[in-house]
């Protein structure tokens, strides 16, 4: 297991600061009504000791009625005392818990996609959801479980030992047994309910699997094969469930039977007590007696629960070390951000570019070129020339190691970030829609009116199916999966230009989709890049033929540049790409 | 669908419930022993009887061991039966999604399809457990705790403490029912969160590009803040059960001090019996306070158990198609003017397709998507109901071999290149009874893998899947053909299968298996016409006709559909340089 950061702890306690009055609130509500589980079998006592077995005279509220009615005023306090108790604590949890998840929330947003992509989405999703429900328990159960219990279990000695001290050295005697027992129990319970988790988390994947790939199995009539090794999963997880099963049987029943040799003890120790069998002129007081047997059956539940904190917090701190090392990245992604924010008009240019995503691995090496506001522009070359990264570094994704990148001849460290972005539109390989309206994957976030956003699918060519599917307010699933490969990608184009970008970067997509959809797709970017800069990473060369410029990037460096025409003329690379797609 | 549950584990509910009435009955006990020890020693101590105060402490002893073997026994029959249920649905269900026609497959969400295995199944097993066990044996300890208060101390002490006790009850009922329906709107909100990240991150570069981090972490600090209220809102109201049964209970044992104490002072009632009456109080007690759990645990359990009735009650696949066939299948395809419409649409899928596909000949298959080709296929392997007289095998109409038989002698790839999580060499010998190591090869060499897989570091054990190496879409798609090549089809099916494979590697196995496979049928459906420019005959669906047919020249010489197609794509080839 991996080794706890001391510092989460500190850090964790560093969290609830500003809502420490709910906390000290909370702490003095517990302190109340453990008074009243303490004071309650003693004031049973006294009705016991001083009026049932000695009979002496009653007068006001020393009396067995005065006592009874003290009895219930003590059970109201202390459940007053417990119901403000639980909602200050909810308050207090619940609101640690929203700035936690807003801070990683922020963080996330805020980092640079290097880092992004060096945690992975699946990681960054955890940590946003399980990992903050997990210090949840933390600090809305945990932190006062913990008081509560150590709480009461120093009270309940307190008060045994000054009511009756050699009868309490006697009841002591369970409180080591029953720690021994819950705390041995409960780790056999935890390493088989790891097995059990293991196990059904297996059954569920086999289960997702099973359903995704049915038309297989059906196919090819695997049904049997497939039944056996399931049932073999699922035998395993019923024993490992029935083994659970048997010690949690076991856990209480157990306790029961300490607490109540512990109380048979206690009756023989009582009996020589009073018989005067120990010597000594010490009476032993009936109520005493039976106060003691109330206070010992109390021991176990704190025991219990501190037992089960103690695996709890355990998960906690691994949650907490987890989440603070993400707020410790560095969450800025241009430290150098100027404040360069007129208007973009559109030119593009790059000065001797240098670039590496990891230290020596030259993805651009000395990539010069001038994009002129309206032209069109495309770059080609094979997978892994560094197409996609002249993407990244025009819209300061990252940041190039060596050499200039101008827009509008101010170089992008000046610029700020949000205007600079604003003004360049990117389109995805990968097209990403929101659940939502396809109104609100179209505006973004930005104040649209409906005709900006109905003008924008009509360019893109979208208006068409997205009447089909509702109009603006038409739903869109999980990943847009109600719409095709290629009405997702129009959609990505109306998103795009809906905001009248100075400049439009287009990675082309490089699915297959069939003919008549592609058609679609290469009349609406001819209406999409008009009137604006245009950079298209092209991967099909049908797409670029009218660009006014084409760069062929091979290796990190521009081999060939001009338009269509001349590269053809040139007999480079290029035409050599051109007819070979031409001639299968 | 419980029925053969019942008969077969039902009987274990039979010693369960005997054992934990019994267990009811021993726990009722302890608090009268320990009145009796007090009422031994509460008397001058020249009268003290030794033995008498040992035999109760003893008993105390003795009752605790009967509760502990009683208790685990009937835990492990009535909650250990659950278990056994929850292993008896999920068989239940799963085989049913084994036997469910492909047709009703398609039409459930596959997150919905899960949440049946892992939330319902899960709800039933506790409404079937622990909400009987903890009724049952809550209702059976308060009726013999009350019992034992009215037998052994006093009848109208009895009554006159229990008096606030139906209270309890309506509150903890009332209020219960508030706590559900806040809480469920707490959950509603946590998956509308958990939704929010997620989106989030996964549209994290969609955000960033269009600069809208701020607006985002808005919206979503919106939501946390609204499930922030709802949660402070859900514990101001969940914080009030707990006080109010104690209270009320409290009001319960001051009435027991003051008229039971009043009692004993004149005489009576004894100390002991008081004290019984304390203990057997607590005994009442604790079944109230989990009514609330019992009651929400029924809910969800009911629910639960309708959702799944109305799974396990869908037809399956009639048994007749999963016979095996009586005589070897196989011959020629013919299909006789096919209509098809899939339930519950209004257009047909496929509208009069006829055709004749010698055995041994090649059929391709093209055009626009959504036209109709999948269907075909599709129906080709029984996986819809096909209509009668409009299909045929070696001139049997279809409908008339069972399901099974058709799919054994057809190797069937879908685009998707689906794999199992498991070794490359498990997902396809899988698929081929005894097949060999060497049949596996094979099978992979004619599909123009075996270099890939070769060429990974475990070879043919590496792990595939979400768990395993990540493969390509080319080299998924080629396993799956190595899958269906090693059983040796008669009618091998090519879904767009080779869609991720460049055309070169495209053009080598489509030659291999030409050669190789000579005497089999094959069609291959795919949107690269490269793909089917060889095949016998050339067959382009729209909107679920044949609109044009004949082989790859004939089709060009008509100029039609097939011929601008084709077109279309010489001059727009890939620009990514292969390699």
């Amino acid at each position: 297991m991996k080794k706890n950061n001391p510092s989460s702890l500190i850090r964790l306690a560093k969290m609830m600061k500003p809502y420490m009055k709910y906390l000290y609130f909370v702490f003095f509500c517990v302190l109340v009504s453990n008074l009243g589980v303490l004071i309650k079998p003693y004031l049973v006592k006294i009705i016991i000791d001083d009026f049932l077995t000695s009979g002496l005279p009653q007068k006001g509220i020393y009396s067995i009625t005065g006592l009874g009615i003290s009895y219930f005023l003590v059970v109201l306090l202390s459940a007053g005392f417990t119901m403000a108790q639980r909602r200050t604590l909810a308050r207090f949890g619940q609101a640690i818990l929203h700035k936690l998840r807003t801070e990683v929330m922020e963080h996330i947003l805020h980092m640079p996609i290097k880092t992004l992509d060096k945690y992975g989405s699946g990681r960054l999703i955890t940590r946003a959801t399980n990992d903050v429900e997990t210090l949840d328990e933390f600090y809305s159960d945990i932190l006062v479980t913990l008081f509560q219990d150590i709480l009461l279990l120093i009270s309940l000695v307190f008060m045994m030992v000054k009511m009756d001290w050699q009868l309490a050295l006697v009841a002591f005697i369970g409180i080591p047994i029953i720690a021994l027992l819950t705390f041995s129990i409960r780790k056999v319970l935890k390493r088989n309910f790891e097995r059990m988790k293991a196990i059904i988390g297996h059954i569920n994947g086999f289960f997702a699997e099973n359903i995704a790939g049915m038309r297989i199995v059906q196919a090819f009539n695997r049904q049997k094969n497939k039944l056996q090794e399931f049932r073999e999963l699922n035998e395993s997880y019923l024993k490992t469930t029935l083994i659970q099963l048997k010690l949690h049987s076991m856990l209480r029943p157990a306790m029961e039977v300490v607490n109540s040799m512990i109380i048979a003890l206690l009756i023989w120790f009582g009996y020589n007590r009073i018989v005067g069998n120990f010597g000594g002129s010490a009476v032993l007081e009936l109520g005493v007696l039976y106060a003691f047997t109330d206070y010992v059956k109390q021991f176990f539940e704190p025991i219990n629960e501190l037992a089960e904190t103690y695996t709890t917090i355990q998960s906690a701190l691994v949650s907490a070390d987890r989440i603070f090392s993400l707020l410790d990245e560095q969450n800025q992604e241009d430290p150098f951000e100027g404040d360069w924010d007129k208007p973009i008009t559109g030119k593009v240019e790059f000065r001797d570019v240098w670039f590496a995503y990891d230290e020596e691995n030259w993805i651009l090496k000395g990539v010069s070129f001038t994009v002129n506001p309206g032209e069109k522009v495309a770059f080609v070359g094979s997978t892994g020339a560094g197409k996609t990264t002249i993407i990244n570094l025009i819209g300061r994704y990252y940041i190039p190691q060596k050499g200039t990148i101008l827009i509008d001849d101010v170089p992008l460290e000046r610029w700020q970030l949000k205007t600079l972005r604003s003004g360049i539109s990117v389109v995805l390989q990968d097209v990403f829609l929101f659940v939502g309206s396809i109104a609100d994957n179209i505006s973004i976030h930005s104040d649209l009116s409906e005709e900006q956003i109905r003008q924008a699918l009509d360019v893109s060519c979208a208006s068409e199916f997205v009447e089909e599917c509702g109009g603006l307010k038409g739903e869109v699933t999980e990943a847009g999966m109600n719409f095709s490969t290629g009405q997702r990608q129009l959609l990505s184009f109306a998103r795009a230009i809906a905001r009248d970008p100075a400049i439009l970067v287009l990675d082309e997509a490089t699915a297959h989709i069939d003919t008549n959809t592609e058609q679609m797709i290469q009349d609406s970017i001819e209406r999409i890049s008009k009137n604006r800069t245009s950079i298209f990473i092209a991967h099909r060369l049908s797409t670029i033929q009218s660009c006014d410029c084409i760069f062929f990037l091979e290796k990190g460096k521009i081999i060939e540049q001009g338009n269509h025409e001349t590269l053809m003329r040139q007999n480079g690379k290029y035409a050599g790409l051109v007819r070979s797609g031409q001639k299968d | 669908m419980m029925k053969r549950f019942f008969k077969k584990h039902g009987w274990r509910y039979i010693p369960g419930f005997l054992f934990l009435l019994i267990s009811s009955y021993i726990t009722t006990l302890a608090p009268i022993a320990l009145g009796h020890a007090i009422d031994y020693m509460d008397m001058d101590v020249a009268l003290i009887d030794q033995s008498k105060v040992y035999r109760q402490a003893f008993y105390i002893i003795l009752i605790a061991i009967g509760v502990f073997i009683t208790r685990y026994i009937w835990r492990y029959f009535i909650i250990g039966n659950s278990r056994f249920l929850e292993n008896f649905l999920r068989e239940e269900l799963f085989v049913k999604l084994e036997n469910l026609p492909v047709s009703f497959l398609s039409k459930q969400r596959s997150g919905d399809l899960m949440a049946y295995a892992v939330n319902d199944v899960g709800a039933v097993r506790m409404t079937f457990g622990q909400v009987i066990a903890m009724s049952v044996s809550g209702l059976s300890t308060a009726v013999m705790a009350i019992y034992s208060m009215v037998t052994k101390v006093d009848p109208k002490l009895t009554l006159l403490a229990l008096l606030p006790v139906p209270v309890a009850v309506f509150v903890i009922v009332k209020l219960g029912g508030i706590v559900r329906r806040k809480f469920r709107y707490v959950q509603s909100l946590f998956s509308e969160l958990s939704g929010e990240v997620n989106e989030t991150i996964m549209g994290v570069q969609v955000i960033k590009s269009f600069a809208k981090e701020e607006e985002r972490l808005d919206e979503f600090s919106d939501i946390s803040k609204t499930m922030y209220d709802a949660n402070v809102n859900l514990a101001d109201t969940s914080s009030l059960i707990w006080p109010s049964i104690s209270v009320i209970f409290g009001l319960c044992y001051a009435i027991g001090l003051i008229v039971g104490g009043h009692m004993v002072l004149a005489g009576k009632l004894s100390l002991g019996a008081l004290v019984t009456f304390n203990g057997s109080l607590l005994l009442v007690q604790q079944p109230v306070m989990s009514l609330g759990r019992i009651i929400n645990m029924l809910q969800r359990g009911l629910a639960s158990y309708k959702r799944l009735q109305v799974i396990l009650n869908q037809p399956g696949i009639p048994e007749k198609e999963m016979e095996d066939a009586q005589e070897p299948v196989g011959g020629d395809i013919d299909i006789k003017d096919l209509t098809f419409r899939y339930p519950e649409t209004e257009n047909n899928a496929l509208d009069h397709i006829s055709l004749h596909l010698p055995k041994g000949a090649t059929l391709g298959v093209v055009g626009p998507t959504g036209s109709g080709k999948t269907t075909l296929m599709h129906l080709l392997l029984k996986m819809y109901p096909v209509p009668e007289r409009s299909v045929y095998i070696g001139g049997t109409d279809i409908t008339e071999i069972p399901a099974k038989a058709v799919r054994e002698q057809a190797g069937f790839v879908p685009q998707d290149g689906f794999l199992f999580s498991a070794s490359v060499r498990d997902n396809i010998k899988f698929y081929q009874p005894g097949a060999t190591d060497e049949d596996m090869v094979r099978a992979a060499k004619l599909a123009s893998v075996h270099d890939d897989i070769a060429s990974f570091p475990d070879g043919y054990d590496t792990q595939v899947g979400e768990r395993g190496t990540h493969l390509s879409g080319g080299q998924k798609q080629r396993i799956a053909l190595a899958r269906a090549l090693i059983r040796n089809p008669q009618l091998l099916i090519l879904d767009d299968t080779l869609s991720a494979v460049d055309n070169h590697t495209e053009q080598q196995i489509l030659t291999r298996l030409s050669d190789y496979y000579d005497g089999k049928t094959t069609v291959i459906v795919s949107h690269r016409l490269s793909a089917v420019k060889h095949a016998q005959e050339i067959i382009f669906i729209k909107d679920g006709q044949i609109a044009e047919r004949g082989t790859h020249d004939q089709l060009m010489a008509q100029n039609g559909l097939y011929a601008q197609m084709y077109l279309q794509q010489e001059e727009g080839g890939d620009c990514d340089e292969k390699k």
